[in-house]
This record gives C-alpha cells, structure tokens and sequence, in this order.
C-alpha cells in the first residue's frame, strides 16, 4: 500500500508498538499462572475430601452419612470459592481480551485509512494516536498525585484522566504505569519499603529467573532503615530472616551489615549504660580504637550514603585518643546541616526505586523512554531550519494599526519548532537536512533585498487597503518587513535556481 | 497488505472457542465450576433426604412391625444413596478433568498469542534512535504544548460543558493562559455545533460571498433533506437561485441538491444521506477552523502534533540509516544537522523558505546568508567569496555568462509569508 504523507506502513507501526499487544499477554500469562496455581491446590484439595466422602459413605451408617454431608459441604465451599477466583481471572480476561480489540480496531482504521488513500482519515487517526502518546507520558509522569475513584476502585492521575476524556484508556495499559508509580512513590516521597516488598513477593519468580538483586537490595534497605531509627530488634529480625539467606551471593555487603549493627549497638550499650539487648556478647568499648572508628565511618557513608552525624563522632571520641576527636570534629560541621545529609539518603531510596522501575518495565516490555519524547525529538530535528529560533528584527511606522496587522497576521512565525513551547527544547537539536531550496513561484526583490512570492506581495496590497489599513493604489505593494510601500516596477525577478 | 495485523487478528479470533465470540475455555471453567457446584447442592440435599427418611423409618419401625412397603423404601433408598455416589464421584472426576484441561488450553492459547506479539524487527526499534534526549528539565514546556494540544483538538470530547471549568483544568494542570484557552474555547463551540447542525449563529459570521456561507448553507439544505422538510428545502433552493445570491455557485446547489430532493419528493429514502452529511459536515468544520484560527493568529494544527506527525514520518528514516551506521561499524553522527532528508507534508513544515546555495549544496544561514548575483542568480556568502578569491577577482556567475564583481552583489533575505 503506498503512502499519502510519507507515512510508514500499518505493519512498521504494529512493530513499533508491539507492546500494546504484548502487555497485555503478558498480563493474560500472569494471571493464568496464578489461576493455575489455584486450581491445583483446590483440586487436590477436593480430591482428598472426596476420598473421606467415599470412606464415610462405604461404611453405610446413618452417623457416617451425616459426616458425610458436612464433607460434602466442605467441598461445596471449596469450589465455590474456586468459582469466585475463576470469575475474577475470567472478568480480567475480558477486560484484557476487549483491550486486545479495540486496538485492533485502532490499526484497522488506519490501514482503512491507507486503503481510501484518505489524507482526511489519516491525519485524524494520527492525532488519536499522538493522544494516545501524549497518555502514554502523562500516565508515567503526571503532576498530580495519584487518586482513588471511590465509585470503581480504580487509581488515576493526569494520564489516565486524559486518556478516558478522549475514550482511549482501553488502548494503553495505564493500570501497569499507575501500579508502578504507587510503589515509586512510596519509596521516594514516604520512604516506605512495604509495597514493593509485597510486590517482590508476588514476583519472586520472575525476578530468580533474572537473577534480580533486587530482593537483596530491598532488604538491605529495610535493614539500615530499621537501624537508622534504633528499631534494632526489627532490624536484626529482618537481619536473620531476609538478608542471612545471601550470604553465598552478597557475603561481603552482609559482613558490612552485620558489623555496622554491631557498631550502632555499642553507641546504643554507652549511650544507655545499659545492656537489654539480644546481643548475648557485651560490646568492651576498649575495643574500639582509631582503626575501627575510620572503618564505621566509611561504613556508614557506604550505607547512608552521608557521613556520621555530629554526635556519634564526638561519641567516637570516647573510644579514641584526642588526637583523633580533634580530626574528626573537623568534619562535624558539614554535618550540622540536617538537609545535607537527608539529601544523600534520598540517594539510596533513588537508586533502589531506579532498579525496581527497571526490573518491572522489563518484566512487561515497556520501553524506558516515553515515546511522546522520541518523537518529539526525531520531529523537532528534521523540521527545524536554519532560520529557526532567530529573532527578526521588525521595522515599526508611524501607523500602528497597519503594524498590529502586519506583525501578527502576515509576518507572525507558526512553525511548531519556533513555538514558545518547543523553542527551549529546540535549541538542543541538530537541524534538518535539505537538499532542496524550498521557496515560491515567483519570487521578485524589492529594492532593499527582500525576496517575495509576488502574488502573495499583491494579494496583501489588496487587504491592507480593503480593510482600510492603507490606502496602497493598484501600482504599489507594501513589504510587510520594513512596512514601505514599493512601486511594482521596481520588482526585480530572481532566479534562485 | 498489513500481514502482522491480520495474523494477530486471527490470533485474537482464536482466543474464543465457538465464534459467537463470547466463550473462552477461561469462561468455560468457570461455567463448568458453578455447574459443579450446583450438582453438588443438589446430591447433598438428595443424601440429605436419604438420611432424613432413614431416621423416619427408625422412629417408625420401634413398634417392631415388620412392614413390606418399608422394606420396598429402604431398598429404593439404598438405590438412591448409591446412585448419589456414583453420581458425586463421576461429577467431580469430569469437572476435575475438564478444569484442568481448559485451564491448560487456554494457556496453550496464551502463549501462541504472547508469542505472536514479537513484533519487533531486528533492525532497531525507538529507543536505538533516541539520541538527542529531551532532558526531565523540559516537563513544563512538554505539559503547555500538550496543553495546547488538548485545547486545540480534545475539548470536543471532555464531558464538562462548563466554560471556567475547562479554562480551570487547562490552566492548573498544563499552565494554559485562560485567555488562550478561551480562545479554543470559543473554537471548540463554533465545530460542536457544526457537528450537531446548530448552523443558525455560525452561518451569520460569514460574508455571503465566501466558500465558508457557501458550504454552510449547503450543509443546511442537506439536513432538511434528511429530515424530509420539502417545503423549507425548496424555499431554500429558490433564495440561493435568486440572481443576487452565490453569482455562478447556485448552479452546483441545484445539481447537487436536485436528486435528493426528487427522491424525497417521491418518498423515496436517500440512502446515503449520513454519509454526505458527514463528509459536508468535515467540510465545514475544516472551513471554519481554518478561517478561526487565521483570525486568533493560532496555528491550525498544534505545534505538538506537527512536530510528531514529523517525527513518526521520519522514524523510518531514522532506522534505516541506524541500519546502515551499525553495518559500517561506524557511530552515529553528532553532527549538528541530520545526515539525512525527510520529505514531510507542506501542513506541518512549511514555515520558513529554505535557500540551498547552488554552489556549496548547503543550507545558507544567517553567518552565510545568500547573495544575488547581478545577473539575479543566488548564491550564499562563502560560495561568492570563494569565486572571488574575497573579493579580489571578478567572476563569472556559475549558471550563466554574466560576469560579476563582489560590489555588484546584493545580499537577499528570503520570506515566506
Ligand atoms: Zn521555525
Ligand atoms: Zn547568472
């Protein structure tokens, strides 16, 4: 099928956007396998009831067979609430498989577009799909804060809201791009670790299957988070419980993490002058000397990415000679400043939020740029000129309302890269390649150099005297750039080849 | 033909087991489940009746009288009892096997689907030509374009109706001046009542000369046709062939118009009459969108969609010539102009004239601006000063005889209005 702008083919589009149907496969596999998992479990379930169903009733009492029907009732319930599951996983096979539909539908249209030849079809379905785009962008990085509708359940931001004003939202996955800003942001704006933990959880296959740290790091991060507000018997549970088990991968780190508990500890034993602690060896604060304080300090810095608060380093004095106290109270003042170093802790939340979003876009095949940007960027170059971005210099007369019109009607730039909005941007672009002159009919030069298309030049003497701007006779134009009228006869043909 | 869209239709066709399209082997378990369990509520309460009849039978059979009719009941009960075994047994063994079958089917399904939405060509994709980021810097530049955007193309579709409402989203969420976004505001209310043929106020806008009134009135005496008002449609007819109205366009009404108008005469149906309807419909809205936007000195497409209607046309290119680089072995270019040409449509590009100097095949620039020659060829700065050794020779002009001296050289600006 040939095309009417230039315009790739239906299929180049479908490979582009493979991941609006890919997704949602992916999601129909997902909920499958957990589907799969109930179903086992539920069968074997039943089969062991039956099995008792069966014993009962072959004894042939009247006491038994009444067991019997509570058995059988067991069993009712069991698959009723299979039933339950089955509707949900059904329901979201609709949802999924009307999703698949409609974007069906969506490429039909514009091969049938194609097929019309239609340039009217055709940019219509273009601009459905730079919306879509434009979704796509707002979903993953919209303003606003996610909301709850109370009426479906379901969450929204800018994107989706967008997307379901324009009758869209079946032909973008946004519920994937809203669940992952949920865990995002309860990591970078409330540094809470519990839904992403839960979504790991669901996901601990897929992520051994990658050889994902990201369990570890999680962890890990729950750890010094616990440590950093003293909750040390949470912390040495999640210690114990979560980060052991890396021991063979990670032993390194975990050696750090467990000495750094040890280190907070003993703050904790001088500080309170008590021992209450699971720890069952007593921390001998000689034991500490100049060596080991430098080596917590790295520690810490490795950990939370800042350096020792102020008062555990004057603290660290007690355990060293004064020499090193004077060292160190040299640093104690970069570290007064509460900010500075909750700036670099962010730093921590950012980098394990960067490796979530990572795993997690990989998992659906999303890709990692928002295609609203490539676009934009790949438009931006091959439309912007040379005489882009440059400000004209306008000549002013004496009449301003014949200036109000010139300036803004006739000579006011359009060009999408010139816009106030895509200016800043284009300035970082390389410009487009031409290898055509790209001029007019006739073009004629007035005599200060101004080249123009001559019957545009005759067409606007007409309208500037028909609204009564100017009153130019039939043998003048005016050049709406310097705003002097010329004699036509002064019109000098220009063969710019 | 689109071959990847018409064998991920059919694989989207295979997701349902009968065509009628509503039955999936996921819905068939779960139709098969809540059958099962409707069985099983019924055997339970068929044992259930055994047992309450047996427990009968003992509160009657304490007198010690041996009846025959009873012993026929435990006999028939016994029979009862059984067949609530066999019958429980055999239901669960086939849903079990059923479930789990299906289950397994669709899974089959769901991976021939998963599998069909490989797409992706080997030659690259997006992000392989993403080379000049946008940085995360620009997001309230990105969030007024799309802002423009929406109110250049998507107030149509919104469900408030409310001017100040729109005006309010548009400004707290894109940072559009609400005197811009009036503006569309306005543009939007003057297509949606195109749309809905509301044509009273828009007609009187326009000159009775221009294509606009032309085609607005056409449109009204379609929408009599359809509605069948003969008498007002002939009334119409009569006013437009008047001498004074549409000079020579009243001729192309009556041939249009004259069909239909026959046909309605007759009670005959205009079958087509909504498709016409629709494509005058375009004709108008394109009209007066066009006329609207040249009066607020707004660009008739938004700067957001020229620039990705551009983008997606070059992509291709894009790609093709990733393609070739990969296969030199040679890395992309950070050349501060695209190596490459992109043909894209006049609507969305033509803004500026572009001069390519003959001589140099460069785009000339306002460093290297170009110069008329005094036989009025053009040629940029650096090509003129390169024919004349800067300024010290006279040359001949490189298209034809005439001789020219850098003083007889007019510097030339090109404009595009
Ligand atoms: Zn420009
Ligand atoms: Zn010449």
């Amino acid at each position: 099928m040939k095309s009417i702008i230039n315009e790739p083919s239906t299929d180049f589009h479908l490979r582009i956007n493979e991941e609006s149907f890919s997704i949602p496969a992916e999601i129909l596999k997902r909920n499958l396998n957990k589907l799969e998992r109930s179903v086992k479990l539920r069968t074997d379930e039943i089969s062991v009831l039956l099995n008792k169903v069966n014993e009962l009733m072959d004894s042939n009492t009247l006491e038994n067979d009444k067991s019997a029907v509570l058995e059988i009732n067991k069993i009712i319930k069991k698959v009723d609430r299979l039933e339950k599951e089955l509707l949900k996983t059904k329901d979201e096979e609709y949802d999924i498989l009307m999703r698949i539909q409609e974007r069906i539908s969506f490429f039909k249209e514009l091969e049938h577009a194609k097929s019309l030849t239609s340039r009217e079809l055709l940019i219509g379905w273009y601009q459905k799909y730079t919306n879509l785009l434009i979704g796509d962008y707002l979903v993953r990085n919209s303003k606003s804060e996610i909301k709850k509708d109370d009426d479906t359940g379901c969450y929204n931001n800018d994107g989706s809201l967008f997307l379901k004003q324009q009758h869209m939202e079946k032909l973008l996955d946004y519920d994937i791009i809203i669940n992952a800003n949920i865990i995002s942001n309860s990591l970078i704006k409330h540094n809470d670790i519990g839904p992403l933990l839960t979504w790991i959880h669901d996901n601990t296959q897929y992520l051994k299957s990658i050889k994902s740290t990201l369990d570890f790091d999680a962890r890990l991060q729950e750890y010094l988070q616990l440590l950093s507000k003293d909750n040390y018997k949470e912390a040495i549970n999640c210690f114990q419980l979560h980060l052991v088990k890396f021991i063979s991968t990670h032993s390194l780190e975990i050696q750090q993490a467990a000495g750094f508990l040890l280190y907070h500890k003993s703050r904790c034993i001088y500080q309170n002058g008590t021992t209450n602690n699971p720890m069952k060896t007593p921390i001998n604060s000689s034991m500490m000397n100049t060596e080991d304080s430098s080596k917590y300090n790295s520690l810490y810095l490795h950990f939370f990415n800042k350096e020792l608060p102020t008062a555990y380093k004057e603290h660290d004095a007690f355990f060293t000679n004064s020499e090193t106290k004077l060292e160190l109270s040299g640093f104690g003042n970069l570290n007064k400043s509460n900010n500075y170093s909750n700036l670099f802790d962010e730093c921590r939340w950012k980098k394990l939020n960067d490796i979530f979003l990572r795993e997690y876009y990989q998992m659906y095949g999303i890709s990692k740029n928002e295609p609203l940007l490539i676009y934009l960027s790949l438009g931006i170059s091959s439309l912007k000129t040379k005489d882009c971005l440059h400000k004209k210099e306008i000549t002013t007369s004496e009449n301003k309302e014949l200036d109000f019109y010139l300036n803004s009607k006739v000579i006011s730039n359009k060009c999408p890269v010139c816009s106030n909005e895509f200016r800043n941007i284009a300035k970082e672009m390389p410009y487009a390649h031409h290898i055509e002159s790209i001029l007019y009919e006739n073009p004629i030069m007035l005599p200060n150099g101004n080249v123009y298309d001559k019957e545009q030049l005759e067409k606007l003497a007409a309208q500037v005297t028909e609204r009564g701007l100017y009153n130019i006779s039939s043998e003048e134009i005016i050049d709406p750039i310097d705003k002097q009228v010329y004699l036509k006869s002064s019109f000098v043909k220009m063969y710019p080849t | 033909m689109a071959h990847l869209l018409n064998s991920l239709d059919s694989g989207y066709q295979s997701f349902y087991i009968d065509k009628n399209k509503d039955e999936t082997w996921l819905s068939r378990t779960y139709n098969d489940t809540h059958e099962f369990k409707i069985q099983l509520k019924k055997l339970k309460a068929h044992l259930n009746k055994c047992i309450q009849d047996a427990e009968e039978d003992e509160l009657n059979a304490t007198g010690n009288v041996k009846n025959i009719n009873n012993e026929k009941e435990i006999l028939k009960r016994a029979k009862k009892r059984g067949l609530v075994i066999s019958k429980l047994n055999k239901a669960s063994r086939q849903w079990n096997n059923n479930v789990t079958k299906q289950v397994k089917l669709s899974g089959i399904q769901y991976n021939k689907f998963k599998n069909q939405t490989n797409m992706k060509s080997h030659n690259g994709d997006l992000d392989s030509v993403y080379i000049n980021k946008i940085s995360e810097e620009y997001k309230n530049d990105i969030y007024l374009a799309i802002g423009y955007h929406i109110a250049r193309y998507g107030l149509g579709e919104m469900q408030t109706v409310k001017r100040n409402e729109i005006e309010t989203y548009l400004k707290d969420v894109y940072g559009l001046d609400e005197k811009v976004a009036a503006i569309y505001i306005s543009m939007t209310e003057k297509i949606n009542n195109i749309k809905t043929y509301n044509t009273k106020d828009c007609i009187n806008d326009y000159d009775k000369n221009s294509d606009i009134y032309f085609e607005i009135y056409l449109l009204d005496i379609m929408i009599l046709i359809k509605d069948k008002n003969i008498l007002t449609t002939l009334e119409y007819l009569r006013k437009s062939t008047s001498r004074s109205f549409f000079n020579n366009k009243s001729s192309i009404i009556v041939e249009k118009i004259s069909p239909f108008l026959t046909k309605v005469m007759l009670g005959l149906e205009v079958e087509n009459i909504d498709e016409l309807l629709n494509q005058q419909v375009d004709i108008c809205v394109d009209l007066v969108s066009k006329d609207y936007c040249k009066q607020n000195k707004i660009s008739f497409d938004s700067s957001l969609f020229s620039i990705i209607l551009s983008g997606i046309i070059s992509l291709q290119f894009f790609i093709k010539y990733n393609n070739i680089q990969k296969a030199l072995h040679v890395d992309w270019t950070t050349k501060n102009e695209l190596p490459f040409n992109v043909k894209l449509p006049e609507s969305v590009s033509k803004f500026h004239s572009i001069f390519i100097c003959p001589v140099l095949k460069e785009e000339t620039t306002i460093e290297n601006p170009p110069y008329s020659l005094p036989c009025h060829h053009v040629i940029s700065r650096k090509a003129l000063d390169k024919l004349s050794k800067n300024g010290t020779i006279s040359f001949k002009c490189p298209y034809c005889p005439v001789a020219a001296t850098i003083s007889k050289t007019m510097k030339v600006n090109f404009i595009l209005l």
